[in-house]
């Protein structure tokens, strides 16, 4: 077993060369989507929300991630926590990626029209919410939250790595049951101003649950990928153990569950009450090929993975388990593509390359800065006061 | 005529005695022998070099038989035997059935576990010759035992007695048949 | 009585069995109830419960013999206390597997001291769900029709409709918590076998065990089987929920079509089953001395529990509101206004305050380890979880779309006496699993203490 008082640290291509590159191909496709955005700015804004969300659930699934393994003092998973305390910190990056969409906000969101509005008397009620001044104030308190939560996260369990205070553990574990209701609150309004006011007349109570069990799913997933990386790359090979994977691919499997409950019901419900204010979403989702994605999604990102994962002897083959979660952040992103795009490509599914810039352009930056982050602390909060325990972890 | 006794019951004291006598059971080739605790001890399965048990297979199938009998039972149901337009839905509305569709591949496959795992352990078996021994009885409260069978080629009633002494047992005694 | 000290190192672990025990104790202290005789508050209470259970016996008597006309149900309040005391008592229900399976997926030791009186209680609590669903149907003589089983009528449940997924979903629970509660107490049974001193005992738990002898093959086998019941479980509790959820969500009135039902039942559920068994534990604990299982460290921790699942529930009121305004929709906000300031508001602020405001003072530690007061506050959250279902059910029926028709429900005798004795009835049974089974896994409970590790040397590591 390795030393406990040294800190493993991120050296080599994954530490330098990677984040150049990656900031590299992020600001190239950034630079091209702004030219794109001047021949059709529909089409880029929606598409760049749309890659803004997949980042965004990555972030969000991180940092419940974090606050989860503190509000019930889980040992086993102190030698992942700081993947996902890396990517949880992303959320400022995330708020200035934020900035495209704001300038986007009439392009996109139909309620912020006058016009619109003032000709329909729905629109007209929810004018105390939706509104320009309060959508951005609400912007601005959701990544003023999330950005606290994951510094003070962040903060306390890289100052222990040198400092070892076991009151450090405390508070975050104090912190952590305040947190986790911060959060459930702003993550759903967040889901439901940026992704469900696209369709101003419709509603569902589910919305922010849907949107949340997704991000655990694309969290859990990225995390494995991460870690398996790391491992490929020799970096903690004795210490993120084949134990630890397995209770990734096990809270994988169980949350991707949880997502598909959660989503069947939601349109089950909307299915048999039949009413039309309801049906309206989906019966624009189910338009045209929309409908073959939706039964792609209850394939692949449900039950395909669902039959893969179910033996214990696949979900503790590395190999496998490398297969199944790039699977499913494929599944993942193909779901908030689902939920985003119908709203602009009205007829069916139509990939143009202002999906493909944006994706890399945001995904490059918002990667390189993780790999960057990732090698400028210890691989692993290594005085935590139960890494011990992580590491004697056997499932 | 003398009955064949069913084989030799050794006693020990701690989980740990009882798993390191496993493993000197196992390293020395017996095949035939048993383990006995009143909870299941970590790493016995591998002390004792037995498979992995074959409960998940059998679970599977009965899921997979309660998941496609639902379908069937829901689709002739609905479609066929009772025709019969309610709230405006299609007779073959498959939204509808994944309930029982979910209970059924449940219900099938619970059956499947528990009674899976009685057929496998050849429960219930209200007889066994171990039942006679009054020290055996604390196997279910404190006791930790190991049995050897007769059955197993290299067992010898002396021999294997002064095996099991060695490995640590407090008293070894014959269990009749 | 040593006080247990909350351990503020993060470091360690709190010891989960405290007073010294080793294996022997633990059976000696668990199955004493069993050997003993009857202890008196044991008596009285089993009298009190039976004459409950003669209160609700006679209830359904007369439903049976008058009819459901009987109940205060009239249009358009056709669901009332009936559907009220079944997601009631269902909903408590849900803990007990709740605590089997998903804690013990999650691997939380602590649970192997009250999962045995948990799932116990999901068993009495479905029975008691299930005599609502049985009766309400009328003619109970022909409830066989629910299933799908060829009859002379040459009719067919139909599969299209939330009440038949509740047969099918209810009874498959029934099933699996009774056969999940059973396989679990097969190696305590054979405990008590083994222990017995007396004929009766040794042949009846001797058939119940099986021929239990603890060797390590039928333990593999029954590892797994345990592991692949919580795999099962876990969903369906989630689904059992749901469905009767579905009840209400999939119909168009409003105040029950909301999508976020489905989950909102689920905390709501396990929410009030935690009160429940936090009510019993608080009780037993006491009454037959098993404080050094039942330990303050597992009573706070269900209060944590009971905490985190009170606030979902308040999420889920708060979405509900705000949905109905953001909605626009002008029937969904009446509903809302209509719970809240309308004829029944008395049962919806009853609700809010005993659901939301009340658990709130968990945040404390104190409070969180205190005996009374978190006695008090698990019946206050299950008064208020009964006063929730009856605001679903009732608040969104009595002003339907015709106002002509509204109308002010309020129970019958009967309704009323038939809940009480339902108490009556999951009483009887709860008395006499204290009584004659094992209230604590024996066996789970050994093997979470140090010495049951193979490589204990006398102190942890």
């Amino acid at each position: 077993m390795s030393n406990l008082n040294e800190s493993p640290r991120l050296t080599g291509f994954l530490a330098n060369g990677l984040p150049k590159l990656l900031f590299a191909v992020g600001f190239a496709g950034l630079g091209a989507t702004a030219i794109l955005w001047k021949q059709n700015p529909t089409q880029a804004a929606f598409s760049y929300l749309f890659s803004f969300l997949v980042f965004l659930s990555l972030t969000i699934g991180s940092l419940f991630f974090v606050i989860i393994q503190h509000l019930t003092r889980a040992g086993w998973s102190v030698v992942i926590r700081r993947i996902p305390e890396t990517f949880a910190m992303n959320a400022w990056v995330m708020s200035i990626l934020f900035l495209p969409i704001v300038y986007a906000i009439k392009t996109l969101y139909p309620w912020s029209h006058a016009d619109i509005v003032n000709a329909d008397h729905l629109l007209l009620g929810k004018q105390g919410y939706l509104n320009l001044k309060f959508f951005l104030i609400r912007a601005i308190a959701f990544f003023a939250i999330w950005i606290g939560m994951a510094r003070y996260f962040y903060k306390r369990s890289t100052n222990q790595d040198t400092s070892g205070d076991k009151q450090l553990t405390l508070s975050m574990q104090g912190f952590s049951a305040a947190a986790i209701l911060l959060f459930a609150i702003s993550v759903t309004f967040a889901i439901v101003d940026w992704a469900m006011t696209l369709t101003p007349h419709w509603y569902s109570t589910m919305f922010g649950v849907y949107f949340f069990a997704g991000s655990a799913v694309c969290a859990f997933a990225t995390m494995s990928l991460i870690a398996l990386t790391l491992r490929k790359a020799g970096f903690l090979t004795d210490i993120i153990r084949i134990d630890h994977f397995h209770d990734i691919a096990k809270f994988l499997y169980g949350i991707n569950i949880f997502w598909a409950y959660v989503s069947f019901s939601q349109y089950f419900l909307y299915w048999y009450a039949n009413i039309p204010e309801e049906t309206v979403w989906f019966q624009e989702h189910f338009f045209g090929s929309w409908n073959t994605v939706a039964a792609l999604l209850a394939l692949g990102h449900f039950f395909i993975p669902f039959v893969v994962f179910m033996s214990k002897h696949a979900r503790r083959n590395l190999k496998v388990q490398c297969v199944v979660v790039i699977w499913f952040l494929m599944m993942h992103v193909t779901d908030l593509y689902w939920l985003i795009m119908p709203n602009f490509s009205h007829t069916g599914i139509h990939v143009t390359l202002t999906d493909v810039t944006t994706f890399f352009g945001i995904g490059g930056i918002y990667l390189a800065l993780f790999w960057k982050r990732l090698a400028s602390k210890s691989l692993i909060p290594n005085k935590d006061p139960r890494l011990s325990e992580s590491l004697h972890h056997h499932t | 005529m003398t009955n064949k006794p069913f084989g030799l019951l050794a006693e020990y004291k701690t989980p740990g005695e009882l798993l390191h006598a496993a493993e000197r059971l196992r390293d020395a080739g017996y095949k035939q022998f048993e383990t006995y605790s009143p909870f299941p001890i970590h790493g016995m399965d591998n002390a004792m070099g037995i498979n992995d048990s074959i409960l998940g297979w059998i679970v599977v199938t009965c899921g997979a038989t309660g998941l496609l009998s639902a379908i069937a039972l829901q689709t002739w149901v609905s479609t066929s035997a009772y025709r019969i337009v309610t709230s405006g839905k299609l007779l073959f509305s498959f939204q509808a059935f994944v309930p029982v569709c979910f209970e059924l591949m449940v219900l099938l496959s619970g059956f499947g576990a528990v009674f899976g795992m009685f057929f496998l352990n050849g429960l219930p078996q209200l007889y066994h010759p171990l039942f006679k021994k009054p020290t055996f009885r604390t196997v279910t409260s404190h006791g930790f035992f190991v049995t050897v069978e007769s059955t197993d080629p290299r067992f010898s009633i002396d021999d294997t007695a002064r095996f099991l002494h060695e490995t640590g047992s407090t008293a070894v005694e014959v269990v009749e048949e | 009585m040593s006080v247990s000290v909350p351990i503020d190192d993060p470091s360690k672990r709190v010891t989960l069995v405290e007073g010294g025990h080793d294996f022997k104790s633990v059976s000696d202290t668990v199955c004493r109830p069993v050997e003993t005789k009857a202890p008196k508050w044991w008596m009285i209470s089993f009298g009190i419960a039976v004459s409950l259970l003669l209160l609700i016996l006679s209830m359904l008597g007369k439903l049976v013999w008058s009819g459901v006309g009987v109940w205060g149900l009239n249009n358009p309040v056709m669901w009332g206390w009936d559907l009220v005391g079944f997601v009631f008592w269902v909903g408590i229900g849900h803990a007990g597997t709740l605590i089997s399976a998903i804690l013990f997926l999650f691997r939380q030791k602590w649970r192997t001291s009250i999962n045995r009186f948990a799932e116990a209680m999901t068993v009495f609590a479905v029975i008691c769900a299930g005599t609502y669903i049985a009766f309400h149907v009328g003619r109970v003589w022909v409830a066989y029709y629910l299933f799908p089983i060829p009859n002379s009528m040459a009719i067919w449940p139909n599969f299209r409709s939330p009440l038949m997924w509740d047969v099918f979903a209810v009874s498959t629970y029934f099933t699996i918590s009774l056969l999940f509660w059973f396989v679990g107490l097969i190696p305590d049974l054979a405990t008590i076998r083994d222990r017995a001193t007396t004929k009766t005992r040794k042949i009846w738990y001797g058939i119940f065990a099986m021929g239990w002898r603890g060797a390590n093959r039928h333990w593999m086998n029954y590892e797994r089987a345990y592991l692949i019941l919580a795999a099962l479980s876990t969903p369906l509790v989630l689904s059992v929920h749901s469905i009767v959820s579905f009840d209400f969500a999939v119909s168009q009135l409003p105040g029950w079509h909301t999508t976020i039902f489905p989950p909102y039942f689920v905390a709501g559920a396990i929410f009030s089953g935690f009160a429940m068994v936090v009510t019993l534990m608080v009780l037993a604990r006491e009454l037959f001395g098993m404080k050094d299982f039942m330990t303050m460290h597992h009573l706070e921790t269900m209060n944590k529990i009971i905490l985190a699942t009170g606030t979902m529930v308040g999420y889920a009121y708060g979405m509900e509101f705000f949905m109905a305004w953001f909605s626009g929709n002008q029937y969904e906000s009446y509903a809302f206004l209509n719970r809240a300031f309308g004829p029944y508001s008395w049962a919806y602020w009853t609700m809010i305050s005993c659901n939301v405001i009340f658990p709130q003072l968990f945040w404390f530690k104190k409070i969180r380890r205190s005996i009374p007061i978190m006695f008090i506050i698990s019946i206050i959250v299950n008064i208020g979880m009964w006063f929730e279902r009856f605001v679903i059910t009732v608040t969104s029926l009595h002003r339907d779309f015709l106002p002509s028709s509204w109308f002010y429900y309020s129970p019958t005798y009967v309704e009323i006496c038939q809940f009480i004795g339902s108490f009556g009835l999951f009483l009887t049974f709860f008395l006499l699993f204290l009584k004659y089974l094992p209230i604590i896994a024996i066996s789970e409970v050994k093997g979470v203490m140090p010495a049951a590790n193979p490589h204990y040397h006398g102190e942890e590591h």
